[in-house]
């Protein structure tokens, strides 16, 4: 009882309080290469304080518009807490992988929503691209979903990394999985959506003050949880074989390892966005296809039982 | 036992109030508003006592018995017998019958201008009731009968609006392309086991189930129901079809005709011929080609009407994938039965919530018709606005067809996802994938519905419209919260939808599918232990819930409203913001090569079509003259339909037998037992052309 409770407090601040945090580290990382000072690594917080605090100021009557940020806000929690920390899982309302995306997904479809039903071309294009994203990215998650499938013969997010045989399509279905992830995380070159400099970060354009502030931490949220469903695919099959990750102390040293993975791969997505310049959307569609169709041949591995 | 007869009794209430209805509209034929208002309020009587039925029932089919009903009408005896499968088509029969009768009354006042209320509700009935009787009966000739008085009184519904061109167009199209590929191949496999059976009693299910038939049957039962449940390549007809009738009819053929044609499917190839393996594939990869081609066409819709009934082709071929890969596991049986069962049941799930969602759709449709006169989705804005309730209604149905969770559409897509993924056979999983990515088509599709409709502010077009009538919200509040209540608490339609799959296995589902109030957990073969697949939807809605309260009580928000921000462009606001076409345009750009190669597929289909109907055209007069010649039986029905197959236009004269027929139960039968003289001739005619041609 006592452990699980270490477990769930320990999981509370990383869904809620660390976002923020890799963010600020993320930045920092950004500004070094480009010969910067940059912010304070506790910037993001600082951000997140400020605009909690201010009332917001709304384009549109629509109930739609006022709600979405908490829709998104629970969807992205809800979805994190699906997520094993160590052998863990804070609320276990499913184990699968689909209910998992397709609760995450409700962040993007509020945002779009939202986005859509405000007269304001800036938000509509916002909106529009990012449905455009996931209708290109979509295929290629569900081709590295069939993959695991097809090689651990489960679904479940807790599941798969622990039943997994390595063969060359799997290794290849983890690069598919982290390349859907880093374009649904909406990372530079694939902030296509909340393009800041190019249409006034979209979708959120029209929103203010604490409106504002509950979508950029709930945008922070889905990344976490989109990297940490990566982490857990990438540390559980290799600690399983290190120690009983059922125990207390087990359960922790994976926790531990999932940190410091988490801060080793925001770091190295850190580097790609600084040195790269967003894609157009026509773009990104053009390339996720590419992909897809490469995922398609890893799939035909995968069948054949390689 | 003697519940039994009360149950049976509460079925044939529901054909006698049906019955009821027509003559009620009859009596009261010069009023046009009393005869709908009472024809609708049998209706829904009618439908009541359908669903008190089903209720009833449902324990008796969950014990794999069935209800056995036999109606003597003098000429004939009419075999019925209900089972689980029937069941589950009874039960959308009657909710969304129940609905349609209710929410009619007002819409039909739309109309007023046309008349002939009594007709209207004459052909509504006759319709409901012909579906209620097809997934019923079983005796082959009776299901071909009723299913030719279905497609009828559903065509003379399409052009009720006959003065418009268009409708007249999409009715013809419509009734040409049923005859050449849905009926012919029905006739044809009818007389084919006629002529070896000798006698329409030998048509009973029963009884042809235990004959040793050829695989043509596959062929001709795939393309009869196919065709009707509008499968790629057959789909062109449907996208103009149902948008061209009123919206509450349109509502029923999208959602329930369509499905009429999946139970005969599964009716014929998997009770009658046996599960097959290879028609299992050819049905599954049939379902992914249709839900990518109907919806990636819906995507680029902005007609209401016409982009739900995209839809409703790429709904279809979600099932037919569902039902497709339940056959093969069924077929393949050992430790893959039950894994087909589920399947199986994933389909059928995805039947019964699709016919909830997209009747709420097109309800919702028809009452923006209603008010605004339009379905223009480029024209029209702010409608959260002026007519809230609607809006909600209509958001829970989009949000349903999307897939979002906690709704019912979540749940049957998360099954057949479950039933390709965890299938071992990487063709199926691929299958599944291309599922996954139309499902976000589908997201994308019903995001724009939604928001050109209902977000935004009113447009000039809708400034002044007010929310409708209740009775036209309690009909799709009803709807809504079957939505909701199917995806919170699955468990209370499973079990009756694993049935058709445990009836065709002797698997134990129980090890395989544990479906509690609160829980659906799926185990699959060679999974893993602790690696089930489950889903608690009562928890994530509490989770989310608690969540959603704690930060909205956290961060509360006063309503200062400002103009939006045009970085100072002196914009009128109602050029500010996206027009329906106007979405996903560069998607829409980079896949123009499935869309054109589509419509050259649509033009091929075409071509095939106006070929046939050459064909067919001939041989009905040949077989006309036959028949006249043979029997001396032809009667104005007859000469109906030959003149009317040459005459795009329907009118009240030409009508006058259909209506003639119902007018009186002595005339019924009159007019019934010519007609079954000369489609008998017919039959025997085919059946001897076809037994020459095979030897």
């Amino acid at each position: 009882m006592m452990e699980k409770i270490v477990f769930a407090l320990i999981t509370v601040m990383i869904i809620f309080l660390l976002p923020p945090l890799l963010d600020g580290i993320s930045r920092k990382v950004k500004a070094k290469i480009q010969y910067r000072v940059g912010a304070s690594i506790f910037q993001t917080y600082y951000d997140l304080q400020s605009l909690l605090n201010m009332e917001p100021i709304l384009p549109t009557e629509r109930l739609a518009f006022r709600i979405a940020p908490y829709i998104a806000f629970a969807s992205a929690l809800a979805a994190a807490l699906l997520l094993p920390f160590g052998s863990f899982v804070p609320v276990a309302f499913t184990g699968d992988f689909f209910v998992f995306l397709y609760v995450l997904a409700m962040f993007s479809v509020a945002m779009m929503i939202a986005g859509f039903s405000v007269n304001n071309s800036y938000t509509n294009a916002g909106a529009n691209r990012e449905m455009m994203l996931i209708l290109s990215i979509e295929p290629v998650l569900g081709v590295a979903i069939g993959v695991f499938a097809l090689n651990a013969h489960s679904l479940s997010i807790g599941g798969i990394p622990l039943n997994i045989t390595f063969t060359p399509s799997l290794i290849l279905a983890y690069v598919l999985l982290a390349y859907a992830v880093y374009v649904e995380g909406g990372f530079i070159p694939f902030d296509i959506a909340e393009a800041e400099t190019e249409i006034l970060e979209g979708p959120l354009c029209e929103y203010s003050g604490r409106l504002l502030g509950m979508f950029k931490w709930a945008m922070l949220i889905k990344r976490l949880a989109l990297l940490w469903l990566f982490v857990s695919f990438l540390v559980l099959p290799i600690m399983k074989n290190i120690i009983d990750i059922t125990t207390f102390t087990g359960g922790l040293a994976t926790l531990a390892v999932q940190l410091i993975v988490l801060f080793i791969i925001y770091s190295i997505i850190a580097i790609i966005e600084a040195s790269n310049a967003r894609l157009r959307i026509d773009q990104a569609i053009r390339q996720n296809t590419r992909v897809f169709l490469a995922g398609l041949v890893v799939l035909l591995i995968a069948a054949l039982g390689w | 036992m003697g519940e039994v007869v009360k149950m049976k009794e509460l079925f044939t209430l529901a054909v006698i109030l049906y019955f009821a209805s027509m003559l009620v509209a009859l009596i009261f034929k010069k009023n046009y508003k009393l005869s709908i208002s009472l024809g609708h309020a049998f209706t829904a009587l009618a439908s009541l006592s359908l669903l008190g039925f089903t209720i009833n029932a449902i324990p008796l089919a969950l014990q794999g018995k069935a209800i056995d009903i036999v109606y003597n009408i003098g000429v004939a005896k009419i075999p019925f017998h209900i089972d689980g499968l029937s069941l589950i088509l009874c039960f959308v029969l009657g909710a969304l019958g129940l609905a349609t009768s209710v929410y009619s009354p007002k819409y039909m006042e739309f109309y007023e201008k046309l008349g002939k209320g009594w007709l209207y509700i004459i052909l509504y009935s006759t319709f409901v009731l012909s579906m209620i009787l097809i997934v019923t009966v079983s005796n082959l000739f009776w299901f071909l009968f009723l299913w030719e008085v279905m497609t009828f009184a559903s065509y003379v519904l399409i052009i009720w609006e006959s003065e418009e061109e268009y409708v007249r167009k999409a009715g013809w199209k419509y009734f040409v392309t049923m005859h050449i590929t849905s009926t012919l191949p029905l006739v044809i496999a009818v007389a084919l086991l006629y002529a070896k059976v000798g006698s329409v009693d030998g048509l009973n299910f029963a009884n042809l189930a235990s004959l040793k038939l050829s695989p043509i049957f596959y062929v001709l039962f795939l393309i009869g129901f196919g065709s009707k449940a509008g499968v790629v390549p057959i789909h062109f007809w449907l996208p103009d079809a149902h948008p061209a009738a009123p919206s509450n009819v349109s509502a029923l053929m999208s959602g329930v005709m369509i499905k009429v044609a999946v139970y005969g499917l599964i009716r014929t190839t998997c009770f009658i011929l046996k599960p097959d393996v290879t028609f299992g594939y050819i049905v599954a990869v049939l379902g992914t080609i249709t839900l990518t081609v109907g919806t990636l066409y819906a995507l680029k819709q902005t007609d209401a009407k016409r982009l739900l009934a995209y839809h409703s082709v790429g709904q279809m071929g979600y099932i037919w994938l569902g039902v497709g890969v339940g056959i093969i596991f069924i077929a393949k049986g050992g430790a893959y039965a039950a894994f087909g069962a589920i399947a199986l049941a994933a389909g059928l799930f995805h039947l019964v919530n699709h016919a909830l969602f997209k009747g709420l759709l097109f309800l919702s449709a028809g009452s923006i018709l209603y008010r605004t006169h339009s379905r223009d989705l480029n024209s029209l804005g702010g409608l959260a606005k002026l007519m809230p309730f609607t809006a909600i209604f209509t958001l829970i149905a989009a949000m349903s067809i999307a897939g979002e969770p906690p709704f019912n559409g979540f749940m049957s897509k998360w099954m057949i996802y479950q039933s390709t993924f965890l299938s071992g056979n990487g063709l199926l999983v691929f299958l599944g994938v291309m599922a996954l990515f139309i499902s976000a088509a589908t997201l994308a599709s019903f995001i724009k519905f939604y928001t050109t409709a209902f977000g935004g502010e009113p447009t000039k077009l809708t400034q002044d419209v007010k929310e409708v009538s209740s009775s036209m919200l309690i009909a799709k509040g009803f709807l809504a919260s079957l939505c909701l209540l199917l995806g919170l608490v699955p468990a209370l339609i499973l079990p009756l939808l694993l049935s058709p799959g445990s009836a065709l296995t002797d698997a134990n589902l129980t090890s395989w599918i544990t479906t509690k109030y609160w829980l659906v957990m799926i185990k699959a073969p060679s999974m893993p232990l602790n690696a089930e697949s489950y889903f608690n939807p009562l928890l994530f809605v509490a989770v989310f819930g608690v969540m959603f309260l704690g930060v909205f009580a956290s961060f509360p928000v006063n309503k200062k409203l400002d103009e939006p921000w045009t970085t100072g462009e002196p914009v009128k606001m109602e050029n500010y913001k996206l027009k329906a076409k106007h979405y996903y345009l560069p998607f829409e750009d980079y896949i123009r090569g499935l869309y054109h190669s589509g419509d050259e597929l649509s033009k091929f289909g075409n071509a095939v079509k106006d070929a046939l109907v050459y064909a067919y055209l001939s041989v009905a007069k040949t077989l006309h003259r036959w028949a006249a010649k043979l029997s001396g039986a032809v009667t104005g029905i007859g000469k109906w339909y030959v003149s009317s197959v040459k005459e795009v236009y329907l009118d009240e004269t030409a009508l006058s037998p259909a209506i003639k027929a119902i007018k009186a139960s002595a005339v019924v039968i009159e007019e019934l037992d010519s007609l079954n003289m000369l489609f008998t001739v017919t039959l025997i005619v085919l059946a001897l052309m076809l037994a020459l041609m095979l030897l």
